[in-house]
């Protein structure tokens, strides 16, 4: 298990590597010269040339990537080319935000949509399951910036129960996390539903109702058990995705979060802004992932045991097999 | 029976959705916010309904008011921005306008916004020399920094030694300049600039910091950001706010703050903002979207319009060969309806000014830009051009989508198939622009009556960022003229001699059809009802905040 989770950890700089890599090519693709758009409307070539060594764009790309790597591993990711501000200063503090608005939303999301999505499979095609489908296709067919706004309209500008921007607050969390957690919580049912299904429908769960187990242990110990692996690859995927993707919803409440440093970092062709946080983006993603495969071991005793250590094998073998000659 | 009980309630289900869905969508009539229907005079329906507000006249229509004495304890004003301001040292960001015209001030002031109302602000008097070239400021004794310390003349130093680095151009008339004593401030000139008046030593975005933390701390970090403002920065979260204060007793009882506290929200997005203007979060806005503006009227809230820049559509004849023969160049001028465009695409309120340049001096159109699509056509085929010859791409901002797409349909449908556009973010086309990598682009004539030259700084001289107004590709010997007129008027010793050089200049950029003309900025302003005393100059869309005031 620990050899397992050892050789997923060495792969994590590798990966991350490799994506600062594509990222800085596709970056350096662009038509705009960096170095022009900091130039003040009346420049020399001395002017230019000493903006390019300042920020060590004078140098080839390669060194110059090799560079952003070395620095980057100290957490320093260089210097804004738009507000010539440190980009660690810009883009950390608002790895926080991001976590927290994903994390809020994926826990209320598996709070809400595991028991819906297993009250569903367990009353597959009674009127509460249309009721949820229905309603989760309607939830999971929503954007995003639409329901944020209507939202806002609602419950902002007409009711005043809460803020329609700004992170003053436990309240003005609500707005966002719902407007975040609707369209997820709706797919989120949908796929719980069918993963328990698909493990209703197994013998080994006909066989512990026809053994006379109660109701409840079949469902929670042999079904739900047997149905977490779809259901965490699902939550953590969902969990990697929102960090990283809640752009809209931080355009929108104005939450100072990292997906929408990335869209100002994008807009300004701040390629600092975009590099570092392609990076943490990727950190998460990969660190989500990380912890999925950890999780598949400890609740998948067949994961655990391909990296566990042979035991002897005791076993009598068959002659084809070369036991007996 | 099951199934029919079944299809009532899925029925129902969705109908309570749509319900919802609808309410959403209904708006709010019954906004909180503000009215401006308190006095049913205002009552406006239509953006068209709006008179341009002038200089020096409250945008928020109680020019009547008295404003209170001192400080409103307790007062709040939130204000709106799209974007975040990481370092506000007066010379590291143009975006940082909004902040620098309340946490700084200069040694002149434009009072309440108006050019035609200078003031001292931190000079208490000043001389010029007969031969304009030597300007001399007295300062005030009393002018103190937000963490009290005393305004010096070296800090004046310190500051435009620093801010010259960063921002050349107010500095492009100055020889030289030197502290004669602890409060007085000499500045020699290269040559009489009738307008220098209205930039280095009025403009608040080139204000002063002291010079003590800025030695400690360098030119780019917020520690040296200590100005003389009527506000000063008391906290800032960023990506979120700036919170300002205002300075009690603050030095220049002209300019003494009203509000308390003053916040600068940061919110991308401008349909939040006015969702914050809607629920009273917000308490001002400016925008130059038209949907935004039809939305704040229809919310009964406070809407001013003031002048903005023009953004004719510079053709770059260094970039196709075509745009190089001015009958070219004009007959594509005589093909654009821009009281179509302005009408189709933003409901008739951008007019089609009478010129490039916007503004009491600025010339008038001359026949060449007369809407008459067929005498283009005619020009073009008499001049041996196939319509199919004419291809060019117009680059395009996200805020001109719209009308680049309408405008080349106008081309399309004359047959100009070969005139595309594309759009690209804003920061992709500044880049282009200073490049000159574009066939052609909208961009604003940079003309500020308050700084006339700039638009001629940035196109006729090396380098500058608009070389589509370069002439040299298109007629050398025109260029050269228009450049000996630029120094002509650079250097007039008066202002009559400097508006007749301008003049010729601008007439000559326009018979020369650099650009295709275009439509006049406004933007909109909105207000909650509660506010007063907002002073806006035209083109900079500078706020004086300090003669903001909430009604009782």
């Amino acid at each position: 298990m620990l050899k397992y989770v050892i050789k997923r950890i060495i792969m994590v700089p590798f990966l991350l590597i490799a994506i600062a890599a594509f990222v800085f090519i596709l970056l350096n693709l662009s038509a705009a010269d960096p170095v022009l758009m900091m130039m003040p409307s009346e420049y020399t070539q001395e002017d230019y040339d000493a903006t390019a060594k300042e920020f060590g764009l004078d140098k080839s790309k390669p060194e110059q990537f090799v560079n952003w790597v070395v620095d980057a591993v100290q957490l320093d990711f260089g210097t804004s080319y738009k507000s010539k501000a440190p980009v660690s200063d810009e883009v950390l503090f608002r790895v926080p935000v991001s976590l927290k608005l994903a994390l809020i939303t994926t826990l209320i999301m598996i709070a809400i949509g595991v028991p819906m999505g297993v009250m569903c499979a367990v009353k597959q095609y009674s009127v509460y399951d249309n009721i949820v489908n229905v309603l989760s296709k309607f939830l999971a067919s929503i954007p995003g910036f639409w329901l944020g706004l209507m939202l806002i309209i609602v419950f902002s500008v007409d009711l005043g129960w809460v803020p329609s921007h700004g992170m003053n607050g436990f309240k003005s969390w609500i707005l966002p996390v719902f407007t975040f957690l609707l369209p997820y919580l709706g797919n989120y049912v949908r796929q719980v539903r069918s993963a328990m299904l698909d493990c209703i429908r197994q013998d080994y769960v006909r066989t512990s109702r026809a053994k006379g187990q109660k109701e409840s242990v079949v469902i929670f110990h042999d079904t739900l058990k047997n149905a977490l692996l779809p259901i965490i690859t699902l939550t953590g995927g969902t969990f990697a995705s929102m960090i990283g993707g809640a752009v809209m919803i931080e355009q929108v409440f104005a939450f100072p979060g990292i997906g929408l440093k990335v869209l100002e970092g994008i807009n300004n062709r701040d390629m600092p802004v975009i590099l570092a946080c392609t990076m943490i983006l990727a950190l998460f993603t990969i660190g989500a992932q990380l912890i999925i495969d950890i999780l598949y071991a400890v609740v998948d005793p067949r994961i655990r045991s391909t990296f566990s250590k042979k035991k002897k094998d005791n076993t009598p073998k068959l002659a084809t097999e070369g036991g007996i000659k | 029976m099951e199934k029919r009980t079944m299809k009532k309630v899925l029925a129902a289900a969705l109908a309570t959705a749509m319900v919802a869905t609808m309410a959403g969508c209904g708006g709010s009539g019954s906004s909180k916010g503000s009215d401006a229907s308190a006095d049913t005079s205002k009552k406006v329906t239509s953006v068209s309904d709006i008179a341009i507000n002038e200089p020096g006249v409250d945008a928020t229509g109680y020019e009547d008011e008295t404003a209170p004495e001192g400080v409103q304890a307790g007062t709040e004003f939130h204000y709106w921005s799209n974007y975040d301001i990481p370092i506000y040292c007066p010379w590291m960001d143009n975006r940082a306008a909004v902040l620098s015209y309340q946490i700084y001030s200069n040694l002149l002031v434009k009072y309440k916004g108006d050019r035609n109302d200078i003031r001292g602000d931190l000079a208490e008097s000043y001389e010029v020399s007969d031969d304009g070239l030597v300007w001399t400021f007295k300062l005030r004794e009393d002018a103190k920094f937000s963490d009290g310390c005393a305004v010096e003349a070296e800090d004046f130093i310190a500051t435009w030694d620093v801010m010259q680095q960063y921002q050349p151009r107010p500095f492009s008339s100055v020889a030289s300049y030197e502290a004669v004593d602890a409060h007085t401030l000499k500045v020699t000139l290269s040559a009489p600039n009738p307008t220098f008046i209205y930039e280095l030593p009025s403009q608040r975005i080139y204000g002063v910091v002291c010079k003590d933390e800025l030695e400690k701390y360098g030119p780019e970090d917020n520690r040296s950001a200590v100005g003389t403002g009527p506000f000063y920065v008391e906290e800032y979260k960023t990506g979120e706010s700036f919170k300002l204060k205002a300075v009690e007793d603050y030095w220049n009882e002209d300019m003494q703050a009203h509000i308390e506290t003053v916040y600068i929200d940061i919110i991308a997005d401008e349909n939040t903002a006015l969702m914050g203007l809607m629920d009273g979060s917000i308490n001002c806005m400016n925008t130059v979207d038209i949907e935004i503006m039809n939305n704040v009227i229809d919310n009964d809230l406070t809407l001013a319009l003031i002048e903005d820049r023009e953004n004719p559509f510079w053709l770059n004849a260094a970039k196709v060969e075509v745009l190089k023969d001015p009958i070219v160049r004009e007959a594509l001028c005589h093909m654009v309806n821009w009281d179509d465009l302005s009408a189709l695409v933003y409901d008739g309120l951008y007019p089609h000014p009478n010129s490039y340049f916007t503004g009491e001096e600025a010339p008038e159109y001359s026949s060449k830009y007369d809407y008459d699509p067929d005498l283009g056509v005619k020009m073009l085929e008499d001049a041996g051009y196939k319509l199919s010859d004419i291809k060019f791409e117009i680059l395009a901002d996200p805020d001109f989508t719209n009308l680049e797409v309408a405008m080349v349909q106008q081309f399309n449908d004359l047959g100009l198939t070969g005139i595309t556009t594309v759009t690209y973010d804003g920061a992709t086309c500044y880049g282009m622009l200073k490049s000159g990598t574009y066939d052609s682009f909208p961009c604003h004539n940079g003309y500020d009556p308050e700084s006339p030259l700039t638009p001629f700084t940035m196109g006729l001289i090396e380098g500058g960022t608009q070389p589509c107004m370069f002439l040299k590709a298109a007629d050398p010997d025109k260029y050269a003229e228009a450049e000996a007129l630029y120094n002509a008027a650079a250097t007039s010793g008066d202002l009559e001699t400097f508006n007749d050089n301008m003049n010729k200049l601008e007439n000559l950029v326009q018979e020369e059809c650099l650009a295709l003309g275009g439509l006049q900025v406004i933007r909109g302003y909105a207000f909650t009802s509660d506010v007063r005393g907002a002073y806006i100059s035209p083109v900079s869309s500078e706020i004086q905040m300090s003669f903001l005031y909430m009604a009782e």
